[in-house]
């Protein structure tokens, strides 16, 4: 029994170790790649280390300062959208019962479940007839249909977990409805505000695809010049653009976790406030 | 089962400190105590949910089996109730059609038979308690450990598991250890009752005895015992020494056994071969009770509570009266 | 004054509707409506931009009708289901390691999410450096010993199976469900563990009789998802994949790219397949879900 134990133990340890060198492991090679340009098999460590992709990069010619300012462009506009349009969808959803309530929100959700490529390749025809929409806005518009499901579901779980009884509280109190949404839902949806923003955010750098069609290929966003560079094989360069990529994505993760964290100070009670939603639950 | 220097720290903190309990067969043992004192913590250290940090768990039979039952039901919700009754006898790894025989015939006996193929969610909550109870006793366990298992429902429905609970009980003959903090549960099913304080078993007596002989004044606080008074006041009331062991520095009365009188009674109680005494006092507080009034008054400025039978003469507030105390019925015990 | 209230009530309730008609509004017209529009182009009527004008209408559908597409389209979805199923199993397993283990170990879960904020792209280009014959574990296997030239490592990109492709999906794929699932995870294990132990049940048997089930609708939505991106996506496939492999969301783009407009329709039907088949995978899933959930369970 106890031998049994053990070996099952073990067998947990190394999947879990496995699995860990399965997911960093790729990021050495990269690394070490971005500041070389003769590596050759099979060594371990390249003998001469350079900086002449990084050089490249950030000149002129490698593009790299125009691509992450069109990302960032477009995530920016596909962040204003979610805002807008997605948490009063999921203020409703969470909230509010309604006939056909199922339809709308499969709808919401529905390109997280069936490829939106057809529907991107339709968005660009009409996008072309409409010539005065901008590139900017209209690449924004097609990655508002990839992140608005992840939004939504995001803000629409922290509204059920917030539930109504505050609320009903503060109507009691005499708060209209807005003052409800200010100063009530507001503070307390932040955290996930910031988490599906995030997600947004990085999801709308990721997108190469629909920027593609949507742009007709001329959005140049970082994907967009990454990519021809990734099939040619120049490694060092390729990995000089990747680690580029990742500065917003972990710049975005640290402010992400700094606001998580002033607001946590800010608001004590919104810690007391999740513990006591879950106290609540789980005597229900 | 026995219990011997029990101990148990959660994070550094100590919860149940040195505690010794011991448990009859077929015995219905209900331990009592305000909320935070560690009742739940014992209750899961003995069915083994939580570790001892120190101590001893032995039983008579050598090994035994717990079965422990929550005030919320925590039926599995995918499960229904005859899948639920059966969960233990599949963990054992009893065939399918075996536990499903020895579960449709349990629910029998539960009179829950016609809810055999119901969701949880389809259930009511006297009935969800009471599969949460048999998906317990199924495994017939020597000890049944039950942590305020009635306290979320209505009055008269507790009232009913709480019989329904006890004649099973009797029928069945294991032991219970029954966590409640509600008086009249634990008197109507109670063999003896433990009443812990801080972690700490601090008495263990018979339901009367408790009541009688508490062990220190935090229990006859606990108990919420009316009209508590020291002896140096009783002996004020009653105008001399009083005749009871010395270490009996309290006493307490029941609100039935004293009465207010008027005038004329007076002389006729002195002479009385059954000492009583008869006080002053002024009216503070009346309010109606199932059998007639129940009145506090203020006797040299301490609150006495008293009942009145039947709805005569309503006591007018601020009105001053006469109490008669019969000395027999005090009841004493050790601050 | 009961009717009055009764309306006012109603007009509220309707007011309080509102908020969701942007998004709604939103995603009719250009999810639901581009793929009509698209649909309506590749069905090669008015709207299509076409030079060459096509007697039927159905040309660029009967196009498809051939081996190649088929044997194509049964690569496609026969590799997005690897994956789901995949990225699932391993998924839930990490989940279920993480929430019992990552009090001590909080690094391990920022190292299980590190991958989420990584694009796709990025993740094939990763697997094409460390997989490659003269890529970084054909270098370790040569410095222990395993491998005594670069010819002796697998040839793991651009295979005859996938391999490469499969691996840098599951290296996105694996924390995103991993990142779904654990707070449920944690979620079912505070509320369970404690009663199915009382019954007298091992941490497995909670896992797979209490947890498990429960999770279940969550789970396999997951999985769904998975299978619904990986359908559709190109970058992997792009990068990772021999171009005799076969994808159809490559193929599909070639055609949309380097063809021009007469080709566009095509593109569009192949598309078009995958959508349909993700929604009828999906229609399936539900009725199954219905089914389920009609026997009387409710368990969220």
């Amino acid at each position: 029994m106890v031998k049994r134990l053990y070996v099952r133990r073990s067998v947990n340890v190394i999947f879990i170790t496995l699995l860990t060198l399965f997911l960093i492991f790729p990021f050495i090679p990269l690394i070490i790649w971005s500041f070389t340009k003769h590596w050759p098999w099979p060594l371990l460590l390249p003998e001469e280390w350079n900086i002449s992709s990084w050089k490249y990069l950030l000149s002129v010619s490698g593009r790299a300062l125009e691509g992450l300012s069109n990302s960032l462009i477009v995530a920016s506009l596909t962040l204003l959208g979610n805002l807008l349009l997605g948490i009063p969808a999921a203020k409703v959803l969470a909230q509010i019962e309604f006939i056909g309530k199922k339809a709308v929100f499969s709808t919401l959700l529905a390109p997280l479940f069936i490829p939106y490529t057809v529907s991107i390749i339709g968005m660009h025809d009409f996008a072309i007839r409409f010539t005065l929409l901008n590139e900017y806005v209209s690449v924004a518009f097609a990655h508002l249909i990839v992140t608005l499901p992840y939004f939504i579901a995001t803000i629409w779980f922290q509204f059920r977990l917030i539930g109504n009884k505050l609320q009903e509280a503060a109507v009691s109190l005499g708060a209209n409805r807005w003052k409800v949404f200010l100063w009530i839902e507001a503070p307390l949806l932040l955290p996930s505000v910031l988490l599906g923003s995030f997600l947004v955010v990085v999801i709308s750098l990721s997108q190469y695809l629909p920027t593609w069609i949507m742009s007709g290929g001329t959005l140049l966003t970082m994907p967009l010049i990454i990519f021809p560079f990734a099939n040619s094989g120049d490694s060092s360069i390729v990995a000089a653009y990747s680690l580029l990529f990742f500065v917003p994505v972990l710049l975005l993760l640290m402010v992400y976790f700094l606001l998580v964290r002033i607001n946590a100070k800010n608001n004590l009670q919104i810690g007391g406030e999740k513990d006591a939603i879950r106290a609540n639950k789980h005597s229900n | 089962m026995q219990l011997e220097q029990i101990n148990i720290q959660i994070n550094e903190t100590v919860i149940i400190k040195d505690l010794d309990l011991q448990i009859k067969p077929k015995e219905i043992f209900v331990l009592m105590g305000p909320s935070g004192s560690g009742k739940t913590t014992l209750l899961k250290g003995i069915a083994g949910l939580i570790p001892f940090t120190a101590g001893k768990q032995t039983w008579e039979s050598g090994k035994g089996t717990t079965g422990i039952v929550f005030q919320e039901p925590r039926l599995f919700p995918h499960l229904t109730v005859i899948e639920n009754i059966a969960f233990g006898l599949r963990v054992k790894g009893t065939p399918v059609r075996e536990r499903n025989n020895k579960a449709s015939a349990f629910l029998k006996r539960l009179q829950l038979d016609q809810l055999e193929d119901r969701y949880p969610h389809q259930l009511s909550g006297g009935q969800q308690q009471r599969v949460a109870l048999g998906r317990a006793l199924i495994l017939s366990p020597a000890l049944l450990l039950l942590d305020e298992p009635f306290a979320s429902l209505d009055t008269s429905l507790r009232t009913d598991l709480i019989d329904w609970m006890y004649s099973l009980q009797r029928k069945l003959g294991f032991s219970i250890l029954w966590v409640t903090h509600y008086l009249d549960e634990a008197l109507s099913v109670a063999d003896r009752i433990g009443v812990m304080l801080d972690g700490r078993l601090q008495q263990i007596a018979a339901p009367v005895e408790l009541f009688q002989h508490p062990s220190s004044e935090n229990i006859a606080q606990f108990l919420s015992l009316p009209n508590r008074m020291t002896r140096l006041q009783w002996s004020k009331w009653f105008k001399g020494e009083i005749k009871v062991p010395a270490t009996k520095n309290m006493g307490w009365i029941d609100p039935n056994h004293m009465q207010i009188v008027h005038g004329e009674h007076k002389q006729e109680n002195i002479t009385n071969d059954r000492p009583s005494s008869i006080i002053t006092a002024v009216v503070t507080k009346v309010k109606p009770s199932k059998e007639g009034f129940s009145v506090t008054v203020s006797a040299d400025n301490l609150p006495l509570d008293i009942n009145m039978i039947g709805w005569g003469r309503i006591p007018r507030l601020e009105e001053s009266v006469k109490i008669k105390i019969p000395f027999e019925k005090i009841l004493w015990y050790t601050k | 004054m009961w009717r009055m209230n009764k309306m006012i009530h109603q007009l509220n309730k309707h007011k309080g509707l509102l908020g969701i008609l942007p998004a709604l509004l939103f995603m009719l017209i250009f999810f639901v409506g581009g793929a009509f529009h698209s649909l309506n182009i590749s069905l090669g009527g008015q709207d299509s931009m076409s030079m060459v004008v096509h007697q039927e209408k159905f040309w660029a559908y009967r196009e498809l009708i051939n081996s190649t597409f088929f044997r194509s389209l049964g690569v496609t979805v026969g590799m997005a289901a690897v994956v789901a199923v995949l990225s699932g199993t391993i998924g839930l397993l990490a989940a279920l390691y993480l929430a019992e283990r990552s009090k001590h170990w909080k690094w391990l879960n920022i190292i299980f999410q590190l991958p989420v904020g990584i694009p796709h792209l990025l993740s094939a280009y990763l697997f094409m450096q460390v997989l490659m014959q003269s890529g970084w574990y054909s270098r370790i296997a040569y410095y222990f010993g395993w491998i005594d030239s670069m010819e002796a490592f697998p040839v793991l990109v651009h295979d005859q199976w996938g391999t490469g492709v499969i691996m840098a999906y599951m290296w996105k794929e694996v924390p995103f469900i991993v990142l779904l699932i654990s707070p449920f995870i944690v979620k079912l294990i505070s509320d369970w563990k404690e009663q199915s132990i009382a019954l007298g049940g091992s941490f497995s048997q909670t896992v797979r009789w209490v947890i498990v089930p429960i999770l279940l609708p969550i789970w396999v939505g997951g999985m769904w998802v998975v299978f619904a991106f990986t359908i559709g996506a190109y970058e992997i496939p792009a990068l990772l994949a021999r171009t005799s492999f076969g994808s159809i969301p490559v193929t599909a783009f070639q055609e949309y790219s380097q063809f021009g407009l007469d080709r566009q329709a095509v593109a569009i039907a192949m598309n078009m397949v995958l959508a349909v088949i993700s929604f009828v995978v999906g229609s399936i899933l539900i009725y199954l879900q219905l089914q389920w959930y009609n026997r009387g369970r409710r368990v969220w």
